[in-house]
């Protein structure tokens, strides 16, 4: 009979099976829609034409393939364009990301990368927010979660401590842990998952639909049109409204989390090393018809060489006001708001391979 | 550091233990302790270190002094000004830094030399040390609980500890579910209700998730330890089962309760306070402990009042039925105002 003392032995064990198996099934303890950006970055293909680098506003606003179907038609050209987003608002979780796709498949002629915007800048000031949000500590290898922390400045204080001390950076130890515990959760998640019919990874078509909750990409066509508002998504509108209004939108000068600009010039000059061209991309919220002309001069500022497109045209006269309340939420656009900027898309496209 | 993770360094430590004599665990806890901050919180490991020596020095001087001088009897308490460390470190550091452990630390440290220098026997220079194990006893390192370095010093003397029973893995289960899904889904419950509703809707889904884990966190503490052969206090008594404020504060955080009890309402009401404002004083005390902000001021005061006011014995149907119901939204209430109001 097995002794009771004795029984850690055995929770050690099950715990060792578990990060076994939740290696060997290669799952994710996060969402799918990690892992097939992973996926998509590391497949033996070659790079995309065009490549459009995103928050959720991305993912939601913008059909790759509508804009392939539209190029070749409207265009005349064959151009193979994908698209790479993750939902929250964190430079740092595309830089590793970008690193292997250039790497794996080479980089794409051209590359359109999201402003990422500072969402409730208020709740972000966290201190203990980390450097490496977990899906690179789930994904990147230590030697690129070290990179980042060594290039990052998290609130820019003017202290002579050590800024590994700060909250927000990681020792490795804390690191390996933290990798071993999500591959024991993504084990322990993993039958469930397979019970409920769920995808566990990422495999074929999957890899493109990431972050893909209304069943938007590659489904719009040019037969999709306004959908008046009701009222109840008028009030939602408007409740909404009142947020946006607190959000900050990126800017160069942000006083929060200044090293996220560092970290997209990074990503910027990897991707141009490479030989891309790069194109800053800025996506309106919610009744956001305009950039502020100081903010535009800020990210002048900070990317002095880099363009920057947004799709404000589309807001003047009748059909921005269609446009302008053509959301879902604060943040993301419905069908027909994807219609528009895919279409905007599509010309900057075709205007930039000319 | 997440609970999981709590776990394995605590598993580690269990297999180097193997080679020891089982009572001598705890010094391997203790140094894992200090590991553990080493690596989550290193700043936070030097905090607890100074208090640690701060309140051994506080010994050493203090008990070289008549028993009735207020020093020896009120000097320790200087001990609990270091938990303002906690919301003021980024003023002294000009940077944040993670501050995992300090509350409850400082608190077990606080209540050894306390202990040390109210004992009737005179303490030995080796009882010094235990100041420093109940500061950085990894078990309850996260999230308590609160107890006297002392008490390990007894269980330690005492010997042959007990053996591991199989309730003590089931409640360990039972906490790595509740802190690991169930405080997620309540989470996810309440980030879904305030998107459709309102954060005001959603707050008995926090009230869950923060109960869930604290009390998952709680169980893998004392439950974890049982495998080194020492009993930690119990946080959480069925806490759902509470009809007054009295009973709650019974059932729920019981060993911060009973420290601010102890050491904040006794001495209160020993030096002349009425029993309902030395109550209402010591959860005013407990409140600025979580986070010194108004919100978490107002917490204590709320539940002071109510401690100190409300009958300890229900009277009547009307009371039977009302008294719980006021209790369970207070308490919900307060919490969320704590945490999620204006001035949280």
């Amino acid at each position: 009979m097995v002794r009771l003392s004795k029984g850690p032995y055995f929770i050690v064990l099950a715990l060792a099976l578990l990060a076994f198996f939740g290696a060997w099934v290669r799952t994710y303890a996060l969402t799918p829609s990690s892992a097939c950006v992973y996926t998509l970055a590391e497949q033996n293909a070659a790079p995309a034409d065009v490549l459009f680098v995103g928050t959720s506003r991305m993912g939601r606003g913008v059909d790759a393939g509508y804009m392939e179907k539209r190029l070749a038609a409207q265009y005349g050209r064959q151009v193979t364009v994908e698209r790479i987003s993750l939902s929250t608002s964190n430079v740092t979780q595309f830089r590793p990301v970008i690193k292997r796709y250039v790497e794996a498949r080479g980089a794409p002629k051209l590359v359109f990368l999201q402003l990422i915007y500072n969402f409730k800048p208020e709740e972000r000031r966290s201190a203990d927010m980390p450097v490496n949000p977990p899906r690179n500590v789930a994904f990147a290898p230590l030697d690129e979660l070290l990179q980042i922390q060594n290039e990052a400045r998290l609130n820019d204080h003017e202290t002579v401590l050590p800024r590994s001390l700060e909250a927000g950076y990681m020792s490795i130890p804390a690191m390996l842990l933290a990798k071993v515990e999500m591959t024991i959760v993504a084990a322990l998640k993993y039958p469930a998952h397979r019970f409920l019919g769920r995808t566990t990874g990422c495999r074929g078509a999957e890899m493109h639909r990431h972050m893909n909750p209304t069943r938007l990409y590659n489904t719009i066509d040019d037969q999709v049109t306004f959908q008046p508002e009701t009222e109840a998504g008028k009030k939602t509108r408007l409740a909404n409204l009142k947020i946006t209004q607190a959000y900050l939108p990126f800017a160069p000068l942000s006083p929060v989390r200044r090293f996220e600009n560092q970290q997209m010039k990074a990503m910027i000059d990897q991707m141009e090393k490479g030989g891309s061209k790069v194109v800053l991309a800025y996506l309106p919220a919610l009744g956001e018809r305009e950039i502020a002309p100081e903010v535009l001069n800020e990210i002048k500022t900070a990317f002095p060489t880099t363009p920057l497109v947004h799709p404000m045209s589309l807001f003047a006269g009748e059909d921005g006001d269609k446009l302008a309340v053509s959301f879902v939420d604060t943040h993301h656009v419905n069908h027909y708001g994807a219609l528009q900027f895919s279409r905007y898309f599509t010309a900057r496209i075709a205007a930039e391979l000319d | 550091m997440a609970p999981l993770q709590h776990l394995i360094l605590i598993l580690v430590a269990w297999l180097l233990c193997q080679a020891l004599p089982r009572r001598d665990s705890v010094h391997v806890l203790s140094a894992f302790g200090m590991v553990a901050l080493l690596i989550y919180a290193p700043v936070a490991g030097l905090v607890i270190a100074l208090t640690a020596l701060e309140a051994a020095l506080m010994v050493v001087f203090f008990s070289a002094l008549p028993r009735k001088s207020n020093w020896r009897q009120y000097g320790a308490y200087l001990l609990l000004l270091n938990l303002f460390f906690v919301d003021f470190h980024h003023l002294a550091l000009n940077m944040p830094v993670a501050i995992l452990g300090i509350s409850f630390s400082a608190v077990r440290i606080f209540m050894t030399a306390k202990q040390l220098l109210s004992a009737r026997k005179a303490h030995e220079r080796s009882d010094l040390y235990w100041i420093f194990a109940a500061g950085f006893y990894l078990p309850a390192l996260v999230i308590g609980p609160v107890f006297s370095g002392l008490d390990l010093k007894a269980q330690y003397e005492k010997g042959a500890p007990e053996e591991v029973v199989l309730r003590d893995y089931r409640m360990l289960l039972l906490g790595l579910v509740l802190a690991m899904i169930v405080a997620v889904l309540m989470g996810t419950l309440a980030e879904l209700t305030t998107l459709r509703h309102s954060q005001l809707a959603a707050a008995p889904f926090y009230f869950l998730q923060l109960f869930c884990a604290f009390w998952g966190q709680s169980l893998i503490a004392e439950h974890s330890s049982r495998f080194f052969g020492y009993r930690l206090p119990v946080n959480f008594d069925a806490p759902w089962r509470a009809r007054t404020p009295a009973e709650f504060w019974k059932r729920w955080h019981k060993s911060m309760a009973n420290f601010v009890l102890q050491y904040i309402f006794l001495p209160l009401n020993l030096r002349g306070l009425s029993p309902k404002v030395a109550t209402t004083g010591a959860f005013i005390f407990m409140g600025l402990w979580h986070n010194l902000s108004i919100g978490y001021f107002i917490w204590g005061l709320g539940h002071g009042l109510m401690l100190a006011f409300s009958p300890q014995e229900l009277k009547g149907r009307a009371q039977q039925v009302l008294m719980p119901v006021a209790l369970w939204v207070s308490v919900i209430g307060l919490s969320y105002f704590a945490n999620y109001g204006p001035y949280a």
